[in-house]
């Protein structure tokens, strides 16, 4: 029998989505100063009645819902994916006030995309928006790739009890260290770290390029997020290819697939244990499946002839699928290349790449490694328990930072959250082939979307149906959130509908 | 080469950061391969196209 939730229930709820779009009014001050630097004063203004809302929400919310009861499991879950919602619905707002935006639909489609780190907009005449505006879009997938939660756990979270469930409910399960608040600050650490080698390494690079130095260095900072948080959102409509040089392209190769390793993998190896890189589950897996689908692509690409020399095809083939295969969505073709160019062994390698995507707890989305990992494991475990006597034990174990061994339970939850994506990747196909587009384009997009990569073989635009707007909103949620908090907010509807007293 | 133990007390103690660095080495380079093999992968391609 589903009970219905007690006001006490909801109070918990408010207060704790409050927290975190405190966090977002906080994070607006960052673009908002940009602007002011550069005297870009209807950006300002724009920044300024986004916040204003984002704190009458947030503080609203402290004041209406005043409870000293802490997070139950269910509730943090909740939390986790309606803040989402709600820090979507309020952070399009600066998007929308700045003209660029053909509805508030789109606006919520590129903050989403943001949040999800996934990297596909709808926005217009992007050449042209303001730095401040620049500076939100990367902002919120370095926000998003780091966790909201995690970054509200570091701020506004007093206590840990509760808070641990919110961080779980936003896909980072692992604990770094024994304290959660500690954990949410090693992520940072190495975030931090990483933002100040990236970022000085791309405006280095932009230096050299000739590019001005307050450009080299805003540019440098944006990509890097980009990478770092595998978004793959770029200053430029034409994302990286704006810049044709090998020396960006191997930087940013090197920020995004470090930005795909699971911060666990990250802490594992800063501290020592150096050889976790070769033994792990994840990174083994990673660099397998690259391998086999930059391999594809590139004799693909080979043999019809599409790139002159053994450098351009390898800058051009290793580079989209590292992108598509990190779900970081940089790429440097156009979109419609995929299409013309790469043709369907290149667009199904680059899709296959993208559904498998990169590491759990990691800033990248997709199926993710350790889940393929454990499902080939899985799968040789019972070859071998058929061809061994009836009696025998079998047992399999794979490695990650300590070594685990599998059972059942393991590997249904595994099969459960890959069936799901599956699931929602075939959606998103039907759904676009249903509107009128070819079915391997409507894949490769729909995939893009659901795995939060953002690479576009040219799907997605503002005069893409709505429904098709929705659903990629949905699905970027859905991928970002690995569908568990989801369902519990679903379930949490429900029951206020449904339930009994 | 022996690793220090980690300090969990002070992340950003400056005892610590001489391992961090060894840990970003450590990632590039993993990555760096991979780009090599992908190169060589690019080669051979082009050789037998």
């Amino acid at each position: 029998m589903l009970l219905r939730p007690r006001l006490d229930d909801h109070l918990v709820i408010g207060k704790y989505t409050g927290k975190v779009i405190i966090g977002i009014a906080l994070l607006m001050v960052i673009p908002l100063l940009t602007s002011v630097v550069f005297a870009e004063w209807d950006t300002v203004l724009d920044f300024a009645i986004s916040i204003a809302l984002c704190l009458i929400f947030g503080f609203g919310t402290q004041i209406a819902c005043r409870t000293e009861r802490d997070l139950s499991w269910s509730h943090g879950l909740v939390v986790a994916s309606g803040s989402w919602i709600v820090a979507t619905i309020l952070g399009a707002m600066p998007h929308w006030l700045s003209g660029h935006e053909g509805s508030y639909l789109d606006a919520m489609f590129d903050v989403m995309s943001g949040y999800t780190t996934t990297g596909l907009y709808l926005l217009q005449d992007l050449d042209h928006i303001s730095y401040g505006m620049n500076m939100w879009r990367h902002l919120l997938t370095y926000a998003g790739g780091q966790g909201i939660v995690v970054i509200a756990l570091t701020f506004l979270f007093k206590g840990t009890a509760g808070a641990y469930k919110v961080y779980v409910g936003e896909g980072k399960d692992e604990r770094l260290l024994p304290n959660v608040v500690q954990t949410a600050r090693a992520i940072w650490l190495v975030s931090l770290t990483w933002l100040v080698i990236g970022t000085v390494a791309m405006s280095i690079t932009g230096l050299l390029l000739g590019q001005e130095p307050v450009r080299a260095f805003l540019h440098g900072l944006w990509v890097y997020m980009g990478a770092w948080s595998t978004g793959g959102f770029a200053p430029q409509s034409y994302n990286t290819l704006y810049y044709h040089a090998l020396s960006y392209e191997i930087v940013a190769i090197v920020v995004m697939i470090a930005g795909s390793f699971n911060f666990a993998l990250h802490w594992a190896v800063w501290t020592g244990k150096r050889k976790e890189i070769l033994r792990n589950v994840e990174t083994v897996s990673f660099a397998i499946t690259l391998s086999l689908t930059v391999l594809i692509a590139t004799f693909a690409l080979a043999k019809a002839g599409v790139y002159p020399d053994a450098m351009t095809l390898f800058r051009k083939a290793f580079y989209q699928l590292a992108s598509g295969h990190t779900t970081t969505g940089f790429s440097t073709i156009y979109s419609r290349a995929f299409v013309t160019q790469w043709g369907p062994v290149g667009l199904i390698a680059t899709t296959v790449a993208m559904a498998i995507g990169a590491s759990a707890c990691s800033t990248a989305g997709g199926i993710k490694g350790m889940r393929i990992g454990i499902i080939f494991k899985a799968f040789m475990q019972d070859i071998r328990r058929v061809i061994s006597p009836e009696r025998a034990v079998v047992s399999s174990k794979f490695h990650h930072i300590k070594d685990v061994y599998l059972d059942d339970g393991l590997v249904r939850t595994t099969m459960t959250i890959t069936i799901a994506y599956l699931a929602m990747y075939g959606l998103n196909a039907i759904v676009g082939a249903f509107y009128g587009y070819d079915f391997l384009q409507a894949a490769f997009e729909g995939v893009s979307a659901a795995s939060n990569t953002g690479l576009s073989c040219g799907v997605t635009s503002p005069t893409m149906p709505d429904v098709m707007k929705v659903l990629y909103i949905g699905s970027m949620w859905l991928g970002r959130l690995e569908f568990m908090s989801v369902f519990a907010l679903g379930g949490y509807i429900v029951t206020i509908l449904r339930g009994h007293k | 080469m022996k690793t220090r133990r980690f300090d969990e007390r002070g992340l950003t103690d400056r005892k610590n950061w001489p391992n961090y660095l060894g840990g970003i080495l450590t990632e590039t380079g993993f990555i760096l391969g991979l780009t090599a093999l992908a190169f060589l992968m690019a080669v051979v391609a082009k050789a037998v196209f």
